[in-house]
């Protein structure tokens, strides 16, 4: 009930987004072991929180010996997007039961869910199985673990540009953004929720920008094209 | 920094993490969505990652900055052509390194 099935075409989904999370982790394993963190408690970390931005800004404060008041709440708000994540993901998953859907949920990333939900939608011959979605969430897990451990492990002897590990992320971002930008109404959804995401990152604290950017715009989009079918393919 | 504080911090995190990702599927599962709903959520992911990335390319210290000096902002003007056109993300991470890495070693 619980099946997970590694495939090629699994692995050549996650190999990009593997990569992306070889050096994020590193970068975030190694900023792990500033805050005195262990590379076991790092491991423990990537496997049950498996987040990315969450662990830097939780590494952060627990430099900053930070109220669990308050890492809780801004760690919660960070991920208030996942909500999002899940409930699209939700139409493939109606008939599947709790265990298997607790199990998946547990490995929604911003990239795994993007990559999920585009092959469910795209791949037909065969169709994208549950199987396949939790073995690329398991897959990304696994990556992000160990190079979190190995990064706080071996931070002595590697180093690695701040700047540019921050610019992998984005570019990460990018590609998966780029996959959703469809037709003319999809990209202008888009481009309205970075902009308004720009002006609010500069008033708006805790990252709150990203989630009432995209709510607002998203939202408007399905206002204004609600007589119209589909939605995602009027061209 | 003690044990406990790092481990409590350790399971806080999985908690704030995992509900936000579970609690949406386990209880939407049991319903059929309006079709609104489903319409709305098509518009969710081309927002969010809109949101994601406008801000890191733009923002340097929270203040909009399109000078050279912004490396993010020029090396996605240079790949953005690629990866619209390929929509591949390796390729798009791949190009992503290189460029700003190159821009780097030149600003």
């Amino acid at each position: 009930m619980l099946g997970i099935k590694i495939n090629k075409r699994v692995l050549q989904k996650i190999s990009p987004i593997a990569l992306g999370y070889l050096v994020l982790g590193l970068a975030c394993g190694m900023l792990g072991q500033k805050a005195a963190i262990t590379p076991l408690e790092m491991l423990a970390m990537s496997i049950f929180a498996y987040a990315g931005s969450s662990q830097f800004i939780g590494i952060a404060m627990i430099l900053q010996s930070a109220s669990f008041f308050s890492i809780g709440l801004t760690i919660l708000i960070v991920n208030l997007r996942y909500v999002l994540f899940s409930s699209t993901l939700t139409p493939y998953f109606s008939k599947r039961k709790l265990p298997f859907l607790a199990l998946f949920t547990h490995g929604i990333t911003d990239e795994t869910f993007a990559v999920n939900l585009t092959s469910f939608e795209t791949e037909t011959d065969p169709y994208w199985t549950h199987e396949e979605a939790l073995a690329l969430n398991f897959l990304g897990c696994v990556v992000w673990a160990l190079s979190n451990a190995f990064g706080c492990y071996a931070s002595e002897f590697i180093s690695l540009d701040i700047h540019l590990v921050s610019y992998i992320l984005t570019a990460m971002f990018l590609g998966i953004w780029v996959n959703y930008l469809v037709n003319r109404t999809m990209i202008l959804v888009g481009l309205t929720s970075g902009i308004l995401a720009v002006i609010l990152a500069q008033i708006i604290p805790f990252k709150l920008h990203i989630v009432i950017s995209s709510l607002f715009c998203s939202g408007l989009a399905c206002y204004i094209t609600r007589h119209q079918k589909g939605g995602q393919n009027n061209e | 920094m003690s044990k406990e504080y790092i481990w409590s911090v350790i399971i806080l995190m999985s908690i704030v993490t995992y509900l936000p990702r579970s609690l949406p599927m386990v209880i939407l599962s049991h319903y059929n969505l309006p079709a609104w709903f489903t319409r709305w959520l098509t518009f969710v992911p081309t927002a969010i990652f809109g949101a994601l990335v406008f801000p890191d390319i733009f923002l340097t210290d929270n203040h909009i900055n399109l000078a050279l000096n912004n490396i993010a902002l020029w090396t996605t003007v240079i790949i953005a052509p690629l990866a619209f056109k390929t929509k591949s993300l390796g390729y798009t991470i791949i190009s992503g390194t290189l460029v700003y890495a190159v821009l780097q070693a030149l600003v």
